[in-house]
């Protein structure tokens, strides 16, 4: 059994045990089990907070492909995670390799549906977690593929000082995985972006988790401030294009407004895949056919 | 998948964006196509057919005798002249496409112009003969907007066709006619004046004409010649004659007349010549010796006598030697046939030399007479030979030209008769429905206009706005690394998308199809829109 499958599974007696809820995908549930007390001495004690992850509504949200296609698309960002891994826990890496920005140039490119599934991908590693950050700010697409939109993020900790930015992240019960919300949305976002305070965050995030690799999805490169501003942050950049809607001009244009060495490639959406959808065709008619799950990588 | 397909599906593919707008470029350029094809006036067209036959029945007959005349040049000429300039205005002015109220000279050119080109002129050339001659159908075809005007026009062309051709033929006929019979009477003339002047130096000059024997030079040479002739035979018949008179008087003649005593001959002449006698003698005086001894006087007698005949005998060759006659008949030589024969060929000789002398005579007292001529003969000569030569030339010229003139005279017989035949094979008529402008086509023609050069601007767009394509595309254009290519998603949601998409584009085209068929419909009922703006503009 897949470990998205025993998520499932787990999501739905869940749903079915807790009724009618204010969220249907997920819930946020105080869990006093997972609860670290001992965290770091001084530190505000909080209770780590669990969310359960919907996958039929991620599906019919368009943020996990259509059924049937689970196995070629775990072929696809397994391919793509790798060089990313790779980079971020080369011997002597640079800390901030560990945060990865995926971004594009123009809205409905495929960000989100790029970094949530990149998580879930590299949240299958055996010995590494994922934090999927909500960048986008003016959208929040992720807090609402997780039903976590109203909940603080990390907008509120960039205001809020006294704030640990750690108490912020939700737990989830796919295994490896955390979210971390937008937060609320407050004039000056960009600025709050590039204040020194989100430097000291980033550092601490990551900083305290060294096996932990940070995905963040990100506003359109040259249509938000936002995104501009995030870009300079991470030590790894993901463009994503996606084929047959991103225009060539706006590519280059985008290309232009990034740091082409943190710059680790692009993420091609929607294109052909050549040469390999034989193989794939051969492939999935060895094994069960229909709703596929992906397996581990 | 064939790479060039895969390039056209992209390319479609990428101009899909563009639909929207290609739909409706398609939609207002056809529709405002065919309000200009609505308002477009109604063209009748008209047209005759006149089959123009060179090739009848007579034709054949005339080959060779008759002038022919070059129909298919005077056709031309014809189809030239009918849209030239002052043959199309008398015709536009008749016919009333030119109204007298239009005083432009510029709106008149234009009008001359619309009509020129409104008029077409066809030719269908039958199966022609070896000779080039056959059957040309001439068809005139002619467009107005007005039906009956239309039928008058080509009333008119044709009838200005039958009658120019015609009439042309008829002119230039004539011309070659009265030519040649001007010329005909002119050399008749001439050769009437150089039969007179012959006739006058033939009666001035007579004897003096050269004969049937040849010019003057000629007879003098040959006078010269027949003088000089008989001289060489005269001298040839002397030299003859000479030969002969030695024989007669030689040693032949001689011996003969003393070898070839003739004993019977001699006895029945009565007369016994010398010869014998001498035989005789010597036969009688050794008849005595053998009696008598040399003292009898009879053999002393015989002796005298043989030796009288001895002597006489001498004297008588002596005589022939020197040619006497007589000495001949003496002598008993003109009884030798041999004798006879030179004697007779002698006298033959003597009567061709006197002949020869004779015939000398005449011929240098003619020489002479001639000689005598030598400075005004061969003027004379000359004179006559210039005037008969003048004669000559004039006389052949005449015949010749009264031979062509017979020969047109009949051509142009024969072409009254029908050696080339015009026959209106349709008579001018009009269509009833309009021929023109072919509004189902226009329209048809407009939509698939229309739809194409919206798939074009479409098209054109996409190429100039060109979107992120394969990877090796990408990283080509970046010059990045290519992480890794996402096939589609959604690719059932896709596809339903595309379906409902391309569903809808089909509804518009077809309703722009429809809207076709419906205009159409609407243009064959006898629909038509009266918009002045752009009647002026179909004009144009």
């Amino acid at each position: 059994m897949s470990l998205i499958e025993s998520a499932m599974a787990k999501f739905r007696s869940g749903a079915a045990a807790s009724g009618a809820s204010e969220h249907p995908g997920a819930e946020v549930v105080a869990d006093p089990t997972t609860a670290r007390s001992a965290w770091a001495p001084g530190e505000p004690a909080y209770v780590p907070r669990r969310i359960t992850v919907n996958m039929p509504r991620l599906r019919e949200m368009g943020y996990l492909p259509e059924e049937g296609e689970d196995r070629r698309f775990a072929d696809y960002y397994r391919a793509i995670k790798r060089p990313l891994i790779q980079r971020a826990f080369a011997p002597n890496a640079a800390a901030d390799l560990r945060l990865i920005l995926v971004t594009s140039a123009l809205p409905g490119e495929g960000k989100t549906f790029t970094s949530l599934n990149l998580a879930l991908s590299m949240a299958r590693e055996r010995d590494i977690s994922v934090l999927l950050v909500d960048g986008d700010f003016p959208k929040a697409e992720i807090g609402r593929a997780f039903s976590v939109q109203n909940e603080p993020g990390i907008l509120d900790a960039l205001a809020d000082e006294t704030r640990d930015v750690d108490s912020l992240v939700l737990r989830t019960d796919v295994r490896g995985l955390e979210v971390l919300p937008a937060g609320t949305l407050a004039d000056g976002a960009a600025e709050l972006i590039a204040s020194g305070r989100m430097t000291k965050i980033l550092a601490w995030l990551t900083a305290r988790h060294p096996r932990r690799l940070m995905v963040w999805d990100s506003a359109p490169l040259l249509i938000t401030s936002e995104g501009r501003a995030l870009g300079q942050l991470p030590g790894q950049l993901v463009l994503v294009a996606r084929s047959g809607h991103t225009p060539r001009q706006a590519l280059l244009d985008a290309l232009g407004q990034i740091d082409k060495n943190k710059l680790s490639g692009l993420v091609l959406n929607d294109g052909r895949v050549t040469g390999g959808e034989g193989y794939y065709y051969g492939y999935s008619s060895y094994g069960p056919r229909g709703n596929e799950t992906s397996r581990a990588g | 998948m064939n790479p060039h397909l895969e390039q056209l599906r992209d390319e479609i593919h990428s101009a899909w964006r563009f639909r929207w707008l290609a739909c409706g470029v398609a939609f207002v350029l056809a529709l405002s196509g065919w309000t200009v094809v609505f308002t477009m006036p109604d063209r009748y067209g008209a047209s005759a057919q006149v089959l123009v036959d060179t090739r009848t029945a007579l034709r054949p007959a005339l080959q060779g005798l008759a002038v022919e005349q070059d129909v298919g040049v005077q056709l031309n000429y014809v189809r030239q002249s009918l849209t030239a300039e002052p043959q199309l205005r008398k015709i536009a002015e008749q016919t009333g496409v030119l109204s007298a109220s239009i005083r432009d000279p510029l709106q008149q050119e234009q009008l001359l112009a619309r009509l020129k080109e409104s008029i077409q002129l066809n030719v269908q050339v039958g199966d022609s003969d070896a000779n080039g001659a056959g059957s040309i159908t001439y068809g005139i075809l002619y467009q107005d907007t007005d039906r009956a005007r239309a039928l008058r026009v080509v009333s008119l062309l044709l009838k200005t066709f039958v009658n120019e051709t015609l009439g042309g033929k008829r002119e230039g006929s004539e011309n070659a006619q009265q030519f040649l019979e001007s010329q005909v009477q002119d050399y008749e003339r001439r050769l009437r004046t150089a039969e007179d002047r012959l006739a006058a130096f033939k009666a001035s000059h007579l004897g003096l004409m050269p004969t049937e024997q040849g010019g003057y030079f000629e007879q003098l040479q040959k006078e010269s010649t027949a003088v000089d002739d008989l001289k060489t035979k005269l001298i040839t018949l002397e030299t003859r004659r000479g030969t002969l008179e030695k024989q007669l008087h030689g040693d032949a003649a001689i011996s003969a007349a003393t070898a070839a005593p003739t004993s019977g001959i001699a006895g029945a002449g009565g007369r016994v010549d010398t010869v014998t006698r001498i035989a005789e003698t010597q036969a009688h005086l050794d008849e005595l010796l053998l009696k008598y001894t040399d003292k009898h006087p009879d053999v002393v007698a015989t002796r005298e006598t043989l030796a009288e005949l001895k002597a006489r005998r001498a004297a008588e060759i002596e005589n022939l030697r020197n040619g006497d006659a007589n000495a001949a008949a003496t002598s008993g030589a003109s009884a030798n046939p041999v004798f006879q024969s030179i004697q007779l060929a002698l006298n033959q000789v003597d009567v061709d030399i006197a002949d020869m002398h004779a015939q000398l005579a005449e011929h240098q007292t003619k020489a002479q007479e001639l000689r005598k001529l030598l400075n005004t003969a061969p003027q004379v000569e000359a004179e006559y030979a210039q005037l008969s030569r003048d004669y000559d030339v004039n006389k052949a010229q005449y015949t010749a030209l009264l031979s062509n003139y017979e020969k047109a005279r009949l051509g142009e017989r024969a072409d009254n008769a029908g050696s080339v035949r015009f026959e209106v094979v349709q008579p001018p008529t009009v269509t009833f429905q309009p021929v023109s402008p072919p509004r189902s086509r226009l329209l048809a023609g407009l939509l698939l206009a229309a739809l194409g050069i919206g798939g074009a601007l479409a098209y054109g767009l996409a190429q100039l706005h060109p979107l992120v394509g394969s990877a090796t595309a990408v990283a080509q254009l970046t010059g990045l690394v290519v992480l890794g290519v996402v096939g589609p998603a959604f690719p059932k949601a896709t596809a339903r998308i595309r379906r409902r998409q391309i569903l809808l584009v089909s509804f518009v085209v077809g309703l722009l199809l429809a809207s076709c068929v419906a205009a159409v419909i609407f243009s064959r009922a006898g629909m038509r829109l009266n918009i002045p703006a752009l009647k002026h503009l179909v004009h144009l």
